[in-house]
């Protein structure tokens, strides 16, 4: 896991209740444990966090996400 | 309209997708057998592409699993195409094939490890960008 992600998951953490009053169901752009911006669009995010920052530098989350089921695959993961 | 057909094989529908980085065009797009999984509620991608395309977390996510146990993985953005044969026929009558692609960006979760029949679990969050018809052990796809 890199620095960024474990950085900028704890800041998520840490800001998620007051993120998810706010923005729900939003994507947040993170960046050094900070919040840089939210979007409506995964796509417009990735793509703000590649040019300001460069790829495998920022954190994208979308803001109240559950953990995934994999429906059946669930009993191997 | 692109339609992909192809016919379900041992009760799965299996099917070849192109995966690439958005922004990152100097990077081949790797193609890769795909389990279309209806039960999925996202894409999933497995380690073993991670390390063929050299892919950058884009952070943290989770897996819940059927006893419940909540599994932490990473994150990473791709951009999915499906390589559809198209045969066009002329204006003079020549049977012309081309190869088009319908696809889009989507966040996957890195799998725990690699099955070996597929490499890509495709999740309803792609799945329900297409119009889907599964006939007689046939399956069909168009946008």
């Amino acid at each position: 896991m890199s620095d960024q992600a474990k950085m900028n998951h704890e800041a998520y953490i840490a800001l998620q209740h007051k993120l998810e009053a706010e923005s729900m169901g939003k994507i947040v752009l993170m960046h050094d444990g900070e919040v840089i911006d939210i979007y409506e669009d995964n796509d417009a995010a990735y793509d703000d966090g590649c040019r300001r920052y460069g790829l495998g530098n920022f954190s994208l989350q979308v803001i109240g996400e559950r953990p995934a089921s994999l429906g059946a695959l669930s009993l191997h993961v | 309209m692109a339609t992909y057909s192809s016919k379900a094989v041992n009760n799965q529908i299996i099917i070849v997708v192109d995966v690439s980085i958005p922004r990152l065009e100097a990077v081949m797009p790797v193609r890769v057998k795909s389990l279309f999984d209806t039960g999925a509620q996202t894409t999933c991608i497995s380690p073993k592409i991670i390390e063929r395309l050299g892919l950058q977390d884009i952070g943290i996510g989770y897996f819940e699993t059927a006893s419940g146990a909540i599994i932490e993985t990473l994150r990473y953005h791709v951009r999915l195409e499906i390589p559809i044969v198209l045969d066009i026929e002329r204006r003079d009558g020549i049977t012309q094939r081309e190869v088009v692609s319908s696809g889009k960006g989507v966040t996957t979760l890195a799998l725990t490890h690699s099955p070996s029949e597929y490499d890509l679990i495709l999740g309803m969050d792609f799945i329900s960008n297409f119009h889907i018809t599964m006939w007689n052990n046939r399956f069909i796809l168009s946008n």
